[in-house]
């Protein structure tokens, strides 16, 4: 069982549990970073990621509210549709209570700080539950009501794609993670899980022959998202760790399906309760993936659902899977954690970067003001190590920002000699979406060591002396 | 990547991705994520097998079974 307190301390970074003041902060202090769009739009007609994908197209990323979406019956849905929320680290630093400016190695470093706590969440009585607002149950639900989008031409259906939680049922802690469920019918959605920790939970209750409990976390504040990728043991209550990442305790609320047995999160917009009959298998997708590849259709679990629950005036949140929205969100929880790692073994380490370029997973940069020759080496094999995802890294000297994708590829063009400062690490375990990979799960490593050598001479890099910039100043001209 | 076998299918002639594992033998329907039509393996108008040998399971020998 989850720990309930009724008390708990309070950060004040954070004053709200909901969406909708994130969306006012971003509004207000993120000129450009929220696009309302008022025109109707089909959301499972693929227009609202051609949308995004022609505002990426020009170099956009604004967090997108579309306010008139089409439902699935083809009506204006009485949900606003938020998505693209995560494409841009500025939001992602709002969303922790950081300043805008602290969007890069400040928002990974608190990332970390933060998973590193816990804090347990707070019970709250049904009435005082934004989320219990609507409560539909058997046959009033009905998922066609939602403006569930449709992201790539592959995609057979519209997808939910946010956060099912759900419970061990041997220790009680929860889970959650990103799982794409495609909309099967009215009251029946598929889902996909990798062997991680939700699979490993639904198949307990496959054992016993139980239908396993699922809670879809449709939409709530961005930290809930942010708190849901972490990458800590199986075994850790994530209701907490959200918690902790949130800045106050998750206020919590019995479901309506299995009362106190499972708790939802009462701020949330949105949840969708159902279950996941045992030995039931349909086809699913394919799917664009995260990589900005598609995984293949396969055969997967189906969920029936038993409760649909929101606020009057709930929003629609939906992230723009195999773009930068997934990409961003991919990248944050794994730098905090890398720079901790590096940090305990080369603790010259001065910053980690999971690009865009590298789906915020494969390609990791390092920056390290090495010391000793070999250094690098060292702080790459830890990168690789702690972290699956991982495939390629770089490291780079301390004069390269390795948030600043053109220095690290003037390190990668002018310190390296292939012959000796890349090394190839074959059959290692990889990821089954990663489309290069040739085997089921082994995948094959390349560390670039792009710093300069200590113990010989090395060109220097060109420098206008700093004193006469500092007299000539731009702002006298721009 | 997981191997996929990719079918295309006999009513819109459009091709997909497909888990090799999980569909290949599983003698279970098909289903055309561009027009909704589902069909077994053995119907596909044509199948480029994951090793890249392309057959029409109308048109003879089954492959890749
Ligand atoms: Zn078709």
């Amino acid at each position: 069982m989850s720990r309930l307190k009724l008390e708990q301390r309070q950060d004040e970074s954070l004053s709200t549990h909901d969406l909708r003041d994130f969306i006012a902060r971003v509004e207000k202090e993120g000129p450009g970073e929220l696009l309302r769009i008022r025109d109707e739009v089909r959301p499972d007609g693929f227009e609202v990621t051609a949308i995004l994908a022609n505002l990426e197209e020009r170099g956009r990323y604004p967090m997108v509210l579309f306010e008139r979406p089409l439902n699935l019956l083809g009506e204006v849905s009485a949900f606003p549709l938020l998505t693209n929320v995560y494409a841009s680290r500025t939001r992602c630093a709002m969303a922790l209570g950081l300043t805008p400016q602290q969007h890069r190695l400040d928002l990974s470093m608190e990332y970390s700080r933060r998973e590193a706590r816990r804090l347990a969440p707070l019970a709250l009585e049904r009435e005082a539950a934004p989320v219990k607002q609507v409560v539909k149950t058997g046959l009033q639900i009905d998922l066609r009501e939602l403006p569930i989008v449709r992201h790539h031409k592959m995609d057979p259906a519209p997808y939910i794609d946010m956060t099912p939680v759900m419970r061990d049922p041997d220790q009680g802690q929860y889970n959650i993670a990103f799982l794409r469920n495609m909309y099967k019918g009215p009251r029946r959605l598929g889902i996909h899980m990798s062997p991680r920790h939700n699979w490993q939970i639904c198949r307990k209750y496959e054992e016993r022959n139980l239908p396993t409990p699922v809670v879809i976390v449709v939409s709530h504040h961005p930290a809930f998202y942010l708190g849901a990728l972490n990458v800590s043991p199986f075994g850790v209550d994530d209701y907490e760790l959200v918690g902790s990442m949130m800045g106050q305790p998750l206020r919590l609320v019995p479901s309506e399906t299995w009362g106190k047995d499972f708790m939802v999160p009462a701020d949330a917009e949105m949840v969708i309760e159902g279950e996941i009959p045992p030995g039931v298998r349909e086809v699913e997708g394919p799917f664009g993936e995260f990589p900005g590849t598609y995984g293949p259709q396969r055969l997967r679990w189906v969920i029936d659902v038993k409760a649909l629950t929101h606020r009057r005036d709930a929003i629609y949140q939906d992230v723009f899977v195999g773009h930068r929205d997934n990409w961003v969100l991919g990248a944050i929880p794994k730098e905090g954690t890398l720079f901790n790692r590096i940090k305990g073994v080369v603790p010259t380490v001065k910053a980690v970067h999971l690009p865009n370029s590298g789906t915020g997973r494969f390609n990791c940069y390092i920056s390290i003001d090495k010391k000793v020759d070999g250094e690098s080496k060292q702080a790459a094999l830890i990168a690789l190590g702690e972290c699956d995802f991982v495939k390629n890294v770089f490291v780079v000297d301390a004069d390269i920002d390795p948030f600043d994708e053109e220095q690290v590829m003037w390190a990668f063009a002018t310190r390296v000699q292939a012959d000796q400062d890349v090394d190839i690490i074959k059959n290692v375990k990889g990821n089954t979406l990663e489309p290069s990979q040739n085997d089921d799960i082994l995948t094959t490593k390349m560390i670039i060591d792009a710093t300069k050598p200590v113990r010989r001479t090395f060109a220097s890099r060109v420098e206008v002396p700093k004193e006469v910039r500092e007299k000539f100043r731009v702002e006298r001209y721009l | 990547m997981v191997k996929h076998f990719d079918p295309t299918c006999p009513k819109c002639k459009q091709a997909f991705h497909v888990h090799h594992e999980d569909l290949r033998n599983a003698g279970v329907k098909l289903l055309c994520p561009y027009c909704g039509e589902r069909f077994h393996v053995e119907e596909a108008d044509s199948i480029l097998e994951h090793d890249g040998r392309r057959w029409k399971p109308g048109a003879g020998a089954r492959a890749g079974q």
